[in-house]
């Protein structure tokens, strides 16, 4: 399942040593004891132990002397003794040493009274007292001892000679094997399955075997494995082969190859053993990981289940090098991969890669402010030089690695190094997964991780912001207390209430309560009760939490002695034992528990029987009702395997403590996650009618099958194989509220994800009608009475999916994603993990299938899609649903002749196969192309494109969503989404028609793309000037681009060249070499740009700047000029000259400049604007005035009568002179101008403004400026007094006011008059002061 | 089985919490159920009189822990607001029609909000305020809601800029809420719908502390109004004056009807290119485009310290542990000022001359009331005050082997940042402990009771103090220490902590944790409220 790794890892080392110095030696072997208690790294002299729980203290060391290492070799592995008291090593040149480990009861390391407030944590650590109690010899000469592992009966020790040997752990030589010859006898090879009779068809491996030498060892044993559940042993080959030897009787007896498998015969250099799925997993020397199938029957070979490969990731065998070290968790859910040269991966049973430390690109978060912008790629990643031994910690928490040093490791870490990893997971046998917010939740050594979703806003600011979007989701933190975790460490069960206010977690003995929100824990007061609880289950029952608690046995020295179980209610606010609200025993051990919110509760427990309560809490509370609705037994029919059946072996010693008459549960057997069926199908509401009991119970065992277990007929109907998780819909999520189409349950395995609809027509009670006709054809059958299943999104392999986020209506996935701190010390970085959420939106399936489907009723797919209007991905699913339509419409076009073809094939094939339910496929997941991929995803028929395009024309998007689309898909494909879709210029012209530009102008583009220019030319035309009517001058600007090009390239026709009026002089105006003033402002790019606009974008440029002038909108008009480059002084110019010319621009001064107060949101002066702008005036002609009176005044005189009569020259006087009077003004109307001119302006000052606004404000204030500046040049060169005038009373610019009104004596009256009539104090002031120094004479 | 129609009506912020100053928007949406009936029957439709919001913040304090008017409120300021003119939604152009009222209270909903702030006697004077009131905004008026269609509105006010953050501590609340009152036509009293939002303010900085500082309680504006001016007379969105406006995004249920009552035919408006139609609002997002316009070179004098500091900002901070001479470790924090709702992760390189056996660590806010105001507080220990400690996350771990380690809090989302008013204050910290064996100078010491007398005296100055180097500038910290002996050691046996007494190095670094922007967290704030109407 889901292991995660998170944070920082860290690093152990040893501490220093008094021994002489030896060369320094890197730790070669980590093994945890069978109790997780401690665990043992062994260097090349030492041997340590450490503690394994939640802290690493080093309780005890065993060196041995130079001399020692001298004669006898460094030490090459140890194993420690099923009962943790033994520990056996080897030294390399064949002395094996036998420890005995007790602890020290009497004193602890770290025992700490702590009188201070802080870290006052009662227990304590113990130190170990390790002794050497025996020692013998397994080898001599140049034979060197290469691996352990450990037995029941004893430690098993191989030999470079391929001899095992068995040494008990009181020292005595249980048995010896030699193996090649125990493959020998017997012919045992062939009844294993391998071809030997031909000896071109026999592998040269096998062969060495058959055919013994001088050297005959096989190349010696390089790994092997035991488990005593299996009863298997597994060993490796130096020349490459990986099998099976029988070892049952907990390795009392030699090992058996008769009945043992052979798994390959090359290139395997690593093997681990999973007893829940019946795995055996076989490291490569091309760095493959590859995962057989062990419980075929005896003689058959193993299939291959699936390859892990890095391939996918564009590693080369020859980077990664051989995976050496291979380790299962303890709950069979994950594996661990070291690779010899580089690299350490964790990858889950259905091949996802959960974790790795490879380089990679990508999947880098910059969640640290200071790296932003910093090279990210120049971290360290750890185990860059390989992994030389690697093991899990207890419970899977922790991942101990030690890496392969170099020399440019630093000398501290030379000496007996190793890396810890934390992990968080998700597993389904500690946590009861009865609500999707349990889904969401990890735990970890002390913490509980919660997903928590952000709010649409935040995202949004965060969009805006550039952040990564998976900011979205955060992991919550929940830290367990410290002084509850240290009594009872390891966490072992969590369970999250449905509303995900509540989370309980239990340890060794007694439960937390917190409450999430308020962070804020609950616990057993009394430290007596709190012993009294082992909890082994856990599930919330609406307020109540449900505890299966074992009770040990009161006198647990007395032999028979069994513990009992019971189930216990609390309620969540009363952890107390007096608070207890019911009692239930229970028959064995519960492993798993479900609850439907309508207050069932399934108990199965580890006997194979399953319990059905229904429990209902009072309104008051004040006590609970419990009844038992059925108690029965699980069909064992899978519970003993095959070969237990043939040898009538005891397997599992640790489950003969079951009742007696109930078979044992066995490898392969077991149930890894079960839940009521069928799930509520509405949110419960209080008038709601009971719904009926419930009859079924879905059930996922460990090898992967999922099945629906009939409780009054008890037959089990398969439903899907290779599953790893399964979950069931939200009922409350937005797009499945509505309950026709929700999909029953989700499941994720090896083929990715797997939904299951209730047929529409079926009732839910059809699923015990029949049986599968053929279990063979069960994973691929995609359509039974009632249900269907259907696969809809392939496997990602990087992302685990988690589940649902009700209220979400996403599949959401977790992958490992990286933190970078930056932090310089002597090494590079060294990179933090983080749990990254990543997000499926499964709307377009959803309308997909729905639209599929024959009799479904559109305004069904209707109703759900506008259901999900409000989602942020809305559109991009449709999008996505018309783009699958139209590329699986082209398909089936096109293939569909020979696909019947291969189909058919392939269905014999799987006919063909002998297979029971037990039994998976022999043929390879690597081979793809013997499934019939094709029912998975089901294939659309050919109605699913027009129905798509009648549910997308529902939709105000719909023409957005049929461009987009067409822009991502092959312009080839065109004519088939328009036949459909509806003809381009329609779809434009009703784009046009409801004002959506943009749109039409992507429409143009097609239509060009499809029909050439001739087809464009008359709508870009009609599209520049509704641009331009709309203020769109962006888009005008592409438009009359677009329009130039097609001019260029000679497809217009003369007729729409031509205009009625000549406006040749734009161009001319613009184009003019020497730029004056005003073509300063426009930058040369944008001449280049004017060249190619054809005189018809021209003329509706200047017809659209003639209205705007008309409506006296100044601003609009700068940002038209500016942005559309058309010469506006040059224009005014004209205009003055032309036919109206008498006419001046400002008709109304008050209204002109009210008007342009609001077009440019300038608030009225106030007498201390006024009084400003006058010290800015005095400023200006203080120079002068220092002179003397009336020579100042003179001389300014005529300074303004010149320039005012410069206003007046005549005519033809050159622009360039004029430009030279006003060359500062326009200086600083930048480029940014282009897009920035007639932008929205915020709205006015209020008296309460944020920050930001008001800098926004003074920005928005000072464009304006900039705006008015620029009319007020432009009205210079055209020589428009009164146009000066209206921007200069804005811009409260006194002296060119004074100039203006000098100058043109005429316009003074009305000017003044219209400056009264605004009645405020600013321009009362400034009429004032005109009155005084501008007043005509 | 026929049920009787019913409105239901909820009302939800636009995001779970707010920045002072920003603007906050809530959406009421009613919703009209229709009992079922035939297409053919005409459409019934249901009415409501009048929906009227206000927001406010409240303040409260424990009378056990605080003096009594410790935020003066002024009544002025508070209670005043129903008399004043309602402002009239922009889409109703409607006169407000007031019934006439015997008392002084002349409109309707009056009491309901008098209630909701519980300003009629609900809280306990002195202890209890306001630390703003809006202006009460007539929403609509006699809204006709057909049957089986929504009606959305759209609510603003842009809040002030000092309001301290919502806080729920032990002696001292703060409290924020948009109350809407409805008026349905079958009732005599109205109904009152309260949806609680939050306020986060980003704190750290010294502006923001002491903005906080000054304004609490905020008064209702009454004369700061828009601009006077005789001729723009425009509509202004000013603090606490709030506006709202009808939206037409949600269609109805009945797909045939949302179809007829939709303006294109169709179920989702046309995308429209520039919403340019759209009224300006006093939101951020819109004016993005004026925003991120390159900002004019304006030459400033200081352009080069600024950079310094920007380049000093990024550098995260590093403190190193040292005791004497003798360095212990070297701190990573991730962050300088740490966000609501992040994770905050420490890492620890443990390379110096003194090994280090235990690591202890919490993440604790403390609620930190003003001994001014403080109820019971001898003077002598007035400089404290009253401290309320949270814990939110504890961390210890043998780090004796460990090279490096790390540890990572979690600052919750709901969390109060870091605040100061004038009554209380709320402080983040991070705790350490470290434990390291006795320097030489105090083994001589016998037992814990005795060591602080027998410590040499030219030693003792120097082993107390800490020195914490803050990215090259070294602060000498004074840190609390302990001392106790090393139980249980047997000399024969090996192990590898020969020392037999240690010392407890404690260490306090304040930390800031801020409320903007990354803490839009959380669930919705949202309010139903289900009303069955009467048949006649």
């Amino acid at each position: 399942m889901g292991y995660f790794v998170t944070g920082h890892p860290k690093t152990y080392v040893l501490p220093p040593t008094a021994v002489p110095p030896q060369p320094p030696s890197s730790v070669r072997h980590i093994q945890p004891d069978a109790s997780s208690k401690y665990v043992l790294t062994l260097t090349d002299y030492g041997l340590y132990l450490w503690s394994a729980q939640q802290h690493r203290v080093l309780l005890a060391r065993f060196l041995i002397s130079s001399r020692v290492l001298d004669e006898e070799g460094p030490f090459v592995s140890a194993v420690w003794s099923p009962d943790s008291t033994r520990i056996t090593a080897a030294l390399s040149n064949g002395l094996v040493l036998l420890f005995s480990v007790r602890p020290h009861a009497s004193r602890s390391v770290l025992h700490f009274e702590m009188t201070s407030d802080h870290l006052s944590e009662p227990a304590a650590l113990y130190p170990l007292q390790i002794k050497r109690i025996a020692e013998l010899r397994v080898a001599h000469g140049s034979t060197l001892v290469t691996a352990i592992t450990s037995t029941p009966a004893g430690a098993l020790i191989a030999t470079s000679s391929a001899i095992l040997t068995c040494i008990a752990w009181d020292a005595d030589m249980l048995w010896r094997a030699h193996i090649p010859e125990l493959l020998r006898c017997n012919n045992a090879l062939e009844k294993m399955g391998v071809v030997t009779s031909h000896s071109q068809l026999a592998h040269p491996a096998v062969q060495a075997i058959l055919e013994p030498d001088a050297r005959d060892d096989a190349g010696g044993i390089t790994d092997m494995c035991y488990n005593s559940e299996l009863g298997y042993l597994a060993i490796v080959l130096g020349s490459g082969p990986a099998l099976l030897l029988a070892l049952h009787s907990n390795g009392f007896n030699r090992p058996s190859a008769i009945d043992g498998r052979w798994l390959r015969s090359d290139h395997a250099v690593a093997v681990a053993l999973e007893p829940k799925r019946m795995l055996a997993t076989v490291g490569l020397t091309t760095s493959d990981v590859e995962q057989y199938y062990i419980g075929v029957p005896a003689g058959d070979h193993c299939p291959v289940m699936r390859t892990l490969s890095l391939s996918n990731w564009y590693f080369e065998p020859t980077d990664v090098g051989a995976a050496r070290v291979l380790r299962w968790t303890e709950d069979g859910y994950a594996l661990l991969v070291g690779w010899e040269k580089q690299g350490l991966a964790v990858w889950s049973v259905s091949g996802c890669r959960l974790m790795w430390t490879l380089p990679q690109v990508g999947g880098t978060l910059p969640t640290t402010p200071a790296l932003l912008g910093k090279d990210l790629r120049s971290h360290a990643s750890p185990m860059e030089n390989g992994v030389l031994a690697a093991c899990w910690g207890p419970k899977g928490f922790f991942l101990w690695a030690a890496p392969r040093v170099s020399d440019s490791t630093e000398a501290l870490l030379r000496e007996g190094h190793f890396m810890e990893f934390s992990f968080y997971k998700a597993t389904p046998g500690t946590t009861s997964y009865h609500s999707t917010a349990s889904r969401l939740a990890m735990y970890g050594s002390d913490r509980i991780l919660m997903l928590w979703k952000a709010d649409e806003s935040a995202r949004e600011h965060h969009d805006h912001s550039g952040k990564a979007s998976n900011d979205i989701f955060a992991w919550q933190h929940l830290i367990i207390p410290s002084d509850y975790l240290w009594r009872n460490w390891p966490p072992s069960c969590i369970a999250v209430n449905s509303d995900s206010s509540y989370v309980a977690v239990a340890g060794e003995h007694g439960m937390a309560i917190c409450h999430v929100k308020m962070q804020r824990w609950r616990v057993f007061g009394d430290l007596q009760q709190d012993k009294r609880i082992r909890c082994c289950a856990l599930a919330w029952l609406g307020r109540t939490i449900v505890v299966g608690n074992e009770v040990p046995p009161a006198r647990p020295e007395v032999p028979d002695s069994a513990s009992r179980f019971e189930l216990l209610f609390y309620a969540r606010d009363h952890l107390e034992a007096s608070a207890l609200q019911a009692q239930r025993d229970l028959p064995s051990r519960p492993i798993l528990t479900d609850v439907r919110a309508d207050g069932y509760l399934l108990v199965i427990c580890e006997d194979a029987q399953v319990v059905l309560y229904k429990v209902t809490e009072r309104v008051d509370r004040s006590y609970i009702d419990i009844r038992e609705v059925y108690r029965l037994f699980l069909p064992t029919r899978e519970m003993i395997p095959l070969y237990q059946q043939d040898k009538q072996t005891k397997v599992g010693s640790s489950s003969n403590k079951a009742l007696p008459g109930v078979a044992p549960p066995a490898p392969g057997g077991g149930i890894s996650e079960a839940r009521i069926f069928p799930p509520l199908s509405a949110v419960l509401t209080s008038d709601s009618s009971e719904p009926p009991v419930p009859k079924h119970i879905m059930m996922l065992r460990n090898t992967g099958s999922l099945i629906l277990l009939d409780t009054e007929s008890m037959v089990s109907t398969a439903l899907l194989r290779y599953v790893e998780r399964f979950w069931y819909t939200p009922v409350d999520c937005t797009p499945f509220d509505l309950i026709s189409h929700r999909p029953v349950w989700w499941a994720y395995g090896d083929d990715g994800i797997h939904v299951c609809f209730h047929d529409g027509i079926a009732k839910k009670d059809d699923f015990d009608v029949d049986l599968p006709l053929d279990p063979s054809l069960l994973p691929y059958i995609t359509r039974r009475k009632g249900v269907e299943v259907e696969q809809w999104f392939e496997l990602d392999p990087e992302v685990y999916p988690l589940s649902i986020m009700s209220q979400y209506g996403m599949l959401l996935g977790a992958t490992q994603g990286l933190v970078l701190h930056n932090i310089e010390v002597e090494s590079a970085p060294v990179p933090s993990y983080a749990i990254q959420v990543k997000r499926q939106p499964i709307l377009h399936t959803l309308l997909r299938h729905l639209l599929i489907k024959p009799k479904m009723d559109e305004r069904t797919t209707l109703q759900v899609a506008l259901k999900c209007v409000s989602q942020p991905q809305f559109i991009d699913s449709l999008e996505w649903l018309l783009y699958e339509a139209v590329l699986e419409h082209e398909d089936d076009q096109n293939v569909l002749p020979n696909g019947d073809n291969a189909r058919f094939e392939s269905d014999n094939k799987v006919i063909s196969q002998n297979s029971e339910e037990s039994t998976p496929p022999l043929k390879p997941k690597s081979r793809p192309q013997v499934y019939p991929e094709s029912p998975r995803r089901q294939k659309a028929g050919s109605n699913l494109f027009p129905r798509v395009i009648r549910l997308l024309r529902y939709f105000g998007e719909y023409e957005d969503i049929v461009v987009r689309c067409a822009r991502k898909l092959d312009s080839k494909r065109w004519p088939l989404l328009f036949s459909l879709a509806g003809e381009p210029a329609a779809l434009l012209e009703q784009c046009f028609v409801s004002g959506r530009l943009r749109t039409a102008a992507c429409l143009l583009v097609i239509l060009q793309e499809m029909w050439g220019f001739i087809s464009s030319t008359p709508h870009s035309l009609r599209l520049v000037e509704a641009a331009l009517e709309r203020g769109e001058l962006e888009l005008a600007a592409d438009l009359a681009g677009f329009l130039g090009k097609a001019d260029r390239a000679g497809m217009l026709n003369s007729s729409q060249l031509r205009t009625n009026e000549d406006v040749s002089w734009i161009g001319e105006a613009v184009g003019a070499p020497k730029g004056d003033a005003l073509n300063s402002i426009t930058l040369n790019h944008s001449t280049e740009k004017h060249q190619n606009r054809i005189p018809a974008v021209d003329l509706a440029v200047l017809n659209h700047a003639r209205l705007l002038l008309n409506k006296m909108d100044l601003r609009n008009l700068a940002a038209l000029a500016v942005r559309m480059n058309f010469p506006l002084a040059e224009w005014l110019r004209r205009e003055l000259k032309g036919k109206n010319a008498s006419r001046p621009f400002v008709r109304d001064f008050s209204t002109t400049i009210l008007s342009l107060h609001r077009q440019f949101q300038f608030p009225e002066p106030d007498m201390h604007d006024v009084r400003k702008a006058m010290r800015a005036f005095n400023e200006d002609v203080d120079t002068p005035r220092n002179r003397g009176a009336s020579e100042q005044d003179l001389k300014q005189l005529s300074e303004f009568t010149k320039i005012a009569r410069a206003m007046k020259l005549d005519e033809d006087r050159n622009e360039k002179e004029a430009s030279d009077t006003d060359e500062v003004k326009v200086s600083f109307v930048d480029y940014a101008a282009e897009s920035a001119f007639g932008s929205q302006l915020p709205p006015p000052p209020a008296s309460y403004d944020s920050e930001m606004l008001v800098s926004i404000r003074a920005k928005a204030k000072q464009l304006c400026g900039q705006e008015l500046n620029y009319l007020m040049t432009v009205g210079r060169v055209a020589r428009a007094p009164d146009i000066i005038l209206c921007c200069a009373t804005l811009l409260l610019d006194i002296s060119v006011l004074r100039m203006v009104l000098r100058g043109h004596g005429e316009l003074f009256e009305p000017y003044i008059a219209a400056l009264h009539e605004f009645n405020v104090p600013g321009y009362n002031a400034l009429v004032a002061v005109l009155n005084e120094i501008a007043a005509p004479r | 089985m026929v049920h009787p129609p019913t409105i239901t009506v909820s009302a939800h912020t636009q995001s779970p919490s707010f920045v002072p100053g920003s603007s906050l928007r809530a959406t009421i949406t009613l919703h009209a159920n229709c009992p079922a009936s035939s297409r053919a029957e005409p459409s019934r439709s249901t009415r409501v009189d009048y929906i009227v919001c206000e927001v406010s913040g409240r303040w409260s304090t424990d009378r056990s822990w605080l003096i009594s008017h410790a935020h003066s409120t002024s009544s002025r300021h508070t209670l005043d607001n129903h008399l004043e003119k309602p402002i009239a939604s922009s889409h109703t152009p409607r006169v407000v029609h007031v019934p006439a009222q015997p008392d002084s209270q002349p409109y309707p909903w009056s009491a309901s909000l008098y209630d909701a702030n519980l300003i009629g006697g609900g809280g306990r004077s002195g202890h209890s305020g306001v630390i703003f009131r809006s202006a009460p905004l007539v929403v609509c008026e006699r809204e006709q809601i057909t049957s089986g269609s929504r009606v959305c509105f759209e609510v603003d006010c842009v809040l002030p800029e000092a309001i301290p953050p919502t806080f729920r501590g032990v002696a001292v609340r703060y409290a924020y809420a948009l109350h809407i009152v409805i008026k349905f036509p079958d009732t005599t009293a109205p109904k009152l719908v309260r949806v609680p939002f939050r306020i986060v303010t980003p704190g750290g900085t010294a502006k923001d502390e002491s903005r906080a500082r000054m304004v609490v309680p905020v008064p209702t504006p009454r004369g700061v109004g828009p601009l006077s001016n005789a001729f723009l007379e425009e509509k202004e969105t000013t603090a606490l004056s709030m506006s709202a406006r009808l939206l037409n995004g949600a269609p109805p249920d009945d797909i045939e009807i949302a179809l007829a009552l939709s303006l294109n035919g169709r179920l989702t408006p046309y995308n429209e290119d520039v919403n340019k139609n759209k009224p300006l609002t006093n939101d951020h997002r819109t004016l993005s485009n004026l925003r991120e316009l390159p900002a004019l070179p304006t030459p400033r004098p200081g352009m080069d310290i600024e950079k310094k500091r920007a380049r000093r900002r990024n550098v995260i901070p590093v403190y190193a542990i040292t005791q004497g001479s003798n360095s212990i470790a070297r701190l990573y924090l991730s962050k300088k000022i740490h966000h609501l709702g992040d994770t905050l992760s420490a890492i620890f390189h443990f390379q110096g001359d003194r090994p280090c056996y235990r690591l202890g660590a919490r993440l604790e806010a403390h609620e930190v009331i003003n001994p001014d105001y403080a109820v019971g507080q001898n003077t002598s220990n007035a400089e404290q005050g009253v401290v309320f400690r949270k814990i939110y996350g504890e961390h210890g771990e043998f780090v004796m082997s460990c090279k490096n380690t790390s540890l990572a809090f979690s600052i919750p989302h709901d969390a109060p940042p870091s605040f100061t008013t004038s009554v209380v204050s709320v402080r983040w910290l991070l705790h350490f402990v470290f434990l390291i064996p006795q320097a030489k100078g105090r083994q001589r010491a016998n037992g814990a009771a005795s060591h602080r007398v027998s410590i040499d005296n030219d030693v003792a100055p120097l082993l107390n103090r800490v020195h914490i180097t803050e990215n090259g500038v070294t602060d000498e910290v004074e840190m609390g220490w302990e001392g106790g002996p090393w139980p249980g050691e047997d000399p024969h046996n090996w192990t590898h902590l020969p020392q037999e007494k240690v010392d407890f190095l404690k260490w306090t670094l304040p930390i800031t944790v801020s409320g903007q922007p990354g803490s839009q967290w959380g669930n919705r704030s949202s309010t139903r409220l289900v009303h069955v109407v009467a048949t006649p």
